[in-house]
């Protein structure tokens, strides 16, 4: 029985030993900012890269002297998509010490620490969710997004549709069953026939989306109703590997041949990438950032340099370009304020302006969203090594897009 | 009083002196993962209440888990007018409810694989009902739950301290843990063990075989939403994950990881699991892979799980000390 005591004792102080609490925040020594993203499941594809462009941010500004003198190091964790995972990381980040979080994908994820953040007093930049409600009725103040965000997307995507395809004027959707999905939906039904209407005098039919689970891998059913239904275009709210197989399934049972165009929120390249030859022609993908918009901006072509540098690979996602833009924003707003207390940090975000991958970003000072660029990219099929091209680009600037800032109340489309 | 009748209690007073301790001796981060081993040491001990007492062996038993966090968190996240302690008992009590009528249609024949495939699937039916319902927020769940303030009229506690919570859960942990030993411990208790070793035997002795296994799945369910009623404003959020199949493994996982055949080896389960976890968690994959390979290391090696390896040692030491003191007298 001795053995069970002492393995006892020895495992409670050896746990408590090595978990023994730093000093609330660190003044010397390196800044510690917690990277919070999805490293397993499907989503990993596009959380890996958001995770690899703060790792270069940091680099880089560790070479040039790093943060007020301090070198910068990222701390990541996996949140498995999965909000609470992802509470119980920043719980346990933050009391290491860690004040400033940066990354998520999902937006139930960046709500949920959104929602913690100000008790736990730290700071979150979100580098990639597109929740309505984040920055509008669900708006804390330690929350700040560096990205574009449904509204602004979704309408650049619907004025696009307007300009590029006046004569697809039918229009079925597929979305995903989350607030997400119902905030993408609500954005293009309000902004598609907004600029048909505007820019060619005319009328579009938006049938009823189809909506699917989270995480769906068989959408036969999905894409027989859209096949059944009398449509030309198709609005793609679904993400990640969930439209990778939406859209395979659609090749594959002819839907991709029946329409004449997808517009989707946005996987960056990674439909492309993950379909290859079978990427459907005429397919415009939402990009965080698309590098080949920013041949001339210095803060782009350093990222993408270093990029190819390290991975060989020539298309960057765009989730890289916002992980590197929320560690800039973090790094200007610091040699803003010369302080890395929360307070301080959230004081210097409100109304920041600074050069990110897509050129002048400001954070609104109302509601913390970013006013940047938004970016699509035309995707298609290629006979060459990589199987797929991008044959055209849009950028926009989103500011007229974002609409007014309504912190604490539901965006309204009229 | 020999060795072992002296040591137990000894072992037990310094884990609760630990946990008391750990407030003053780590960070709040860890702090937090304390709190949730504790609430998942309780959900394990009421699936081998089930288990080890009546021969239950439920899949599905993050169902209830889920209802206890669901409802408070719905009570909290719509602001309904209930004082905290309220809204917990009310939470137990839906869990208590659902667990008997469940109880009652499951257990009216299935008692052994076909219990097991019906709670799972019970289970899978109620987080569907879950990730369609607006009111719980359907797939993205209710999060950002604001942490109570318990007022008792002559004084408050405020449960939005971190650690006034710790200690809030300890109590509670402490409560029903005790609770539990106690109960088990009893004539009842014993009944049971009967109804679990031969059932068919219990009842020609009298026992009512179904009466005593709907008691066991109801209490086993009310603990269970209990823990979960806890959970939820701890961790200010509850999803869907909370009530699905993984989150139904994880009592398991942490009864097969601590033995089934101990009081407490859920608990030491559960406290495993979350270490391997903290310590993993900044290897991606490597914490499911721990988790498999230590039980696959417990199921060859040590298959009544630590507590019955401890066990194992005792009896070891036990028999050699006898067959040196046989020795030395001779």
């Amino acid at each position: 029985m001795k053995l069970s005591r002492r393995s006892f004792i020895a495992t409670s102080v050896g746990a408590l030993a090595v978990a023994r609490g730093f000093p609330a925040i660190a003044q010397s020594g390196p800044i510690r900012i917690g990277c919070i993203t999805t490293l397993s499941g499907a989503a990993s594809i596009l959380g890996k890269p958001q995770h690899m462009g703060m790792e270069i941010a940091a680099r880089k500004l560790n070479e040039a002297g790093g943060i007020l003198g301090r070198q910068v190091e990222i701390v990541v964790r996996d949140d498995q998509s999965k909000p609470d995972i992802a509470v119980a990381a920043v719980r346990e980040l933050a009391g290491d010490g860690v004040n400033i979080f940066a990354g998520v994908l999902a937006s139930p994820v960046a709500l949920a620490i959104s929602g913690i953040a100000e008790e736990l007093d730290v700071v979150f930049l979100n580098a990639a969710s597109h929740g309505n409600n984040l920055t509008h009725e669900n708006f804390r103040k330690n929350y700040f997004r560096v990205t574009d965000y449904s509204a602004m997307r979704i309408s650049a995507a619907s004025r696009l549709m307007a300009e590029k395809y006046p004569h697809v004027t039918k229009w079925g959707a597929i979305i995903p069953d989350a607030e997400i999905g119902r905030s993408t939906m609500a954005t293009f039904q309000y902004g598609l026939p907004k600029y048909h209407k505007e820019l060619n005098n005319q009328e579009v039919s938006i049938n009823d989306p189809v909506v699917v689970k989270f995480g769906a891998t068989d959408f036969r059913n999905a894409v027989s109703t859209l096949m059944s239904s009398d449509v030309d275009g198709i609005f793609i709210g679904v993400g990640g590997g969930d439209e990778v197989g939406f859209l395979q399934q659609a090749g594959q049972l002819g839907l991709s041949k029946k329409v004449k165009v997808y517009v989707s929120s946005g996987s960056d390249f990674q439909v492309a990438k993950a379909l290859g030859k079978r990427t459907p022609e005429n397919y415009w993908s939402g990009h965080h950032w698309y590098f080949g918009a920013y041949q001339d901006n210095p803060v782009s072509k350093a990222l993408y340099d270093q990029y190819v540098a390290d991975t060989g690979d020539k298309f960057p996602d765009g989730f890289i370009g916002m992980g590197h833009t929320a560690i800039t924003a973090v790094a200007t707003a610091a040699a803003k304020a010369k302080d890395l207390s929360t307070k301080a940090l959230v004081g210097a975000l409100e109304g920041l302006t600074f050069e990110g991958v897509k050129g002048k970003v400001t954070l609104r000072a109302e509601d913390h969203q970013a006013l940047c660029d938004v970016n699509y990219v035309k995707l298609g099929p290629d006979d060459g090594e990589l199987g797929w091209k991008v044959s055209d680009f849009y950028k926009t600037d989103g500011t007229d897009l974002a609409g007014p800032a309504t912190p604490g109340v539901a965006i309204k489309f009229q | 009083m020999n060795g072992s009748s002296f040591m137990r209690p000894a072992v037990i007073l310094l884990f609760v002196a630990a946990l008391a301790a750990a407030p003053f001796a780590v960070n709040q981060g860890l702090l937090f993962l304390i709190g949730i081993a504790m609430l998942q040491a309780m959900f394990a001990l009421s699936w081998n209440l089930m288990f080890r007492y009546a021969g239950l062996a439920s899949f599905g038993h993050a169902m209830f888990y889920g209802i206890g966090g669901y409802a408070v968190a719905a009570i909290i996240f719509h602001g309904f007018p209930l004082p905290f302690l309220l809204a917990i008992l009310l939470s137990t009590a839906i869990g208590a409810v659902v667990a008997f009528v469940v109880a009652l249609i499951v257990l009216q024949r299935a008692a052994g694989i076909q219990l097991a495939v019906l709670t799972l699937a019970l289970s899978q039916l109620v987080l569907l009902f879950v990730s369609y319902t607006d009111f719980l927020g359907r797939d993205d769940g209710l999060s950002g739950l604001a942490r109570p303030v318990l007022d008792f009229g002559f004084f408050t506690l405020d449960l939005r301290s971190p650690t006034a919570f710790y200690y809030f859960i300890m109590v509670a942990f402490a409560l029903v843990t005790a609770g539990l030993l106690w109960f088990v411990s009893g004539r009842f208790g014993r009944v049971l063990l009967a109804v679990r070793i031969d059932s068919e035997r219990a009842a020609f002795l009298g026992v009512d075989v179904r009466r005593k296994r709907i008691f066991v799945f109801t209490l086993a369910g009310a603990i269970a939403s209990f823990a979960g009623a806890l959970a939820a404003p701890w961790a200010q959020i509850i999803s869907t994950d909370s009530m699905s199949w993984f989150n139904s493994a994880q009592p398991m996982l942490a009864t097969l990881l601590g033995g089934a055949g101990s009081y407490w080896g859920p608990v030491i389960g559960a406290f495993g699991l979350i270490l391997v976890n903290y310590f993993t968690r900044t290897f991606v994959g490597l914490s499911e892979f721990m988790v498999g390979g230590i039980l696959l290391f417990v199921v060859l090696l040590a298959p009544s799980g630590i507590a019955g390896f401890f066990e194992m040692l005792r009896r070891m030491r036990n028999r050699t000390r006898t067959a040196s003191a046989r020795e030395h007298n001779q």
